[in-house]
């Protein structure tokens, strides 16, 4: 076990909200509920399809917000040549794939809407690797870029295309030879799936796979301004990282910590979800999740006190409130009780009682 | 250290011949007791055995770096893992199996006996048949010939128990082979490790084919 630096999930989210204000990003608060036509239009862009709806005094569908950024994007009006730079911590409410009931989640995560450049997209990359850092410094960021993929998948069918990128997401590569497209893509999709390096000799391979220059040279860019930071040694290129086009474009990542098996933050460039919305502008963020860090983030020492205080009905309570009051100010931790709880780990033990 | 998750059963005995005979030896694994875990520090890998539509369970949890299981298993529950070879072995087919006189009447739901609802479903989805389902966990084969169903999507490896029991298959709908998968994130962590156990065991079932 690698060294946790928080004792429980508040901590860790009050300390991504000083990282991420540290850069100047602003708290964005929402309400909890969203009108349902927001996430019926946009179906695809949610982890789960299933919303928790209700109506309000007025008739009006309403839902228990599943997702945030697709409430940061409606309610943000962004201009072309500014730059938006937001983070939120927020409840939002999901079914678990697996056991089929609602569930409350925290995320926390940030946006950055309008204007974005190298520097931008650089930035955002940095935060995400810091959030990653914080919680566990033995930590892995996978960077992908959509062109890649869309490039050598522009002349296949929609139908088949789906097929391909699930397969890409499991690094399927039997899957995909079994498939009935062209050999010369098929190399190269096998090649791009096969990479999982370093940005260095990633750089290098893909630049002689000659899929996408302008994506290669971009990578090259955001790699170069990564490594003053000592971002770039914890990034590995891995182009199994697929989203869905129709919201993303550009680069996307997504984070992994060596004690937690489940990936934990997840980002992207979504231009392409601006534009569904009619807004003409770049966008990119990333969002944490918070409940695959539940078992990270436990408290260790929850069943665990300095001192128990033993007391009944013939104890002196004055008497012992002052000495609580005397102990909390050493900085001790004390649990008044009649009766040692099971399980309960403690260094003193005061029993006040006569009886006892 | 890589904790591998083997199917209980023929299967995985198949399984564990391979990953030795690549050079993944666990001596302690062949001895007569009721341990649970075996462990060959010098090979790097911890074996156990759990039940095999358990695998991708353990895998997708992080339990188990790596473990092999069919693909059956990969299609009904889906878990997030990567799918990193085809181990070409325990080859058999889903399909759909009926009486023999069955024919089927469009003009009601088709009723349906499986043990994997998810690909039953996603199958008549695709062709738009409106089905239902009764969720079986096993002697799936009864259901038809009681007449509690029309028909069962199930394992195919011979057809010989559907012969004997007056079925036949009627449908296929995908093959089915064992596959070796890995959690996502040991394949980040452990990639060396990982890579070079994929590697070893894809060069012997080439080398079997």
């Amino acid at each position: 076990m690698t060294d946790i630096n928080f004792k429980n999930d508040e901590a860790a989210v009050y300390a991504f909200k000083k990282l991420y204000g540290s850069y100047g990003y602003s708290k964005f608060r929402m309400s909890r509920f969203e009108e349902y036509d927001l996430y019926a239009s946009n179906k695809n862009f949610l982890v789960s399809d299933n919303v928790i709806t209700f109506t309000d005094t007025n008739g009006k569908l309403l839902a228990l917000k599943p997702d945030v950024t697709l409430s940061i994007v409606k309610n943000t009006d962004p201009d072309k040549n500014g730059l938006q730079k937001l983070y939120y911590s927020e409840n939002v409410y999901r079914v678990a794939a697996k056991t089929h009931e609602y569930k409350e989640i925290m995320q926390v995560g940030l946006e950055c809407i309008g204007n974005v450049d190298s520097y931008a997209t650089a930035e955002v990359i940095t935060l995400a690797a810091k959030s990653l850092d914080m919680l566990d410094p033995d930590y892995i960021l996978d960077l992908s870029h959509m062109s890649f993929a869309s490039t050598l998948l522009s002349d296949i069918p929609t139908k088949q295309r789906k097929q391909i990128m699930s397969f890409m997401a499991e690094k399927n590569i039997h899957g995909l030879k079994s498939l009935d497209i062209d050999t010369d893509i098929l190399d190269k999709l096998i090649a791009l799936v096969s990479i999982y390096d370093k940005p260095e000799a990633a750089l290098e391979r893909l630049t002689e796979l000659n899929i996408n220059d302008e994506a290669v040279a971009e990578l090259a860019a955001l790699i170069a301004a990564l490594t003053p930071a000592g971002v770039a040694e914890h990034i590995r290129f891995d182009f199994s990282v697929v989203s869905d086009e129709s919201y993303y474009n550009g680069i996307t990542f997504a984070g992994y910590v060596h004690s937690v098996p489940t990936r934990v933050l997840s980002g992207g460039r979504y231009d392409n979800l601006m534009k569904r919305f009619k807004k003409n502008c770049g966008a990119i963020g990333f969002a944490i999740y918070m409940d695959a860090l539940d078992q990270l983030l436990c408290d260790k020492d929850f069943n665990e006190v300095d001192t128990v205080i033993l007391y009944d009905d013939t104890t002196d309570i004055v008497m012992m409130s002052a000495l609580v009051d005397e102990l909390n100010k050493k900085g001790e931790k004390v649990k008044v009780v009649r009766e040692i709880p099971r399980g309960l780990k403690y260094k003193n033990i005061v029993e006040l009682g006569g009886n006892v | 250290m890589i904790n591998v998750a083997l199917p209980k059963g023929r299967l995985g005995e198949k399984v564990l011949k391979i990953f030795e005979d690549a050079g993944y030896t666990c001596p302690s694994i062949h001895e007569q007791n009721r341990k649970l875990i075996f462990e060959n520090e010098e090979s790097g890998v911890r074996y156990f055995w759990v039940k095999p539509s358990d695998v991708a369970i353990y895998v997708e949890r992080g339990a188990a770096d790596v473990g092999v299981c069919g693909k059956d298993i990969l299609l009904e529950y889906s878990p997030d893992v990567y799918e990193l070879l085809d181990m070409g072995m325990g080859k058999c087919r889903m399909a759909v199996a009926a009486k023999s006189d069955f024919h089927d009447n469009t003009s009601r739901a088709l009723i349906v006996a499986t043990k994997f609802p998810n690909i039953a479903r996603d199958y008549y989805m695709k062709q738009g048949r409106d089905i239902d389902i009764i969720k079986l966990n096993g002697s799936i084969e009864i259901a038809p010939i009681l007449g509690m169903s029309d028909v069962i999507v199930d394992i195919v490896e011979t057809g010989k128990t559907l012969l004997e029991n007056d079925l036949c298959p009627y449908e296929d709908i995908v093959p089915i082979s064992a596959r070796f998968i890995a959690n996502k994130a040991s394949h980040k962590f452990k990639y060396d490790a990982i890579t070079e156990l994929v590697g070893k065991i894809a060069d012997y079932v080439e080398g079997n084919k």
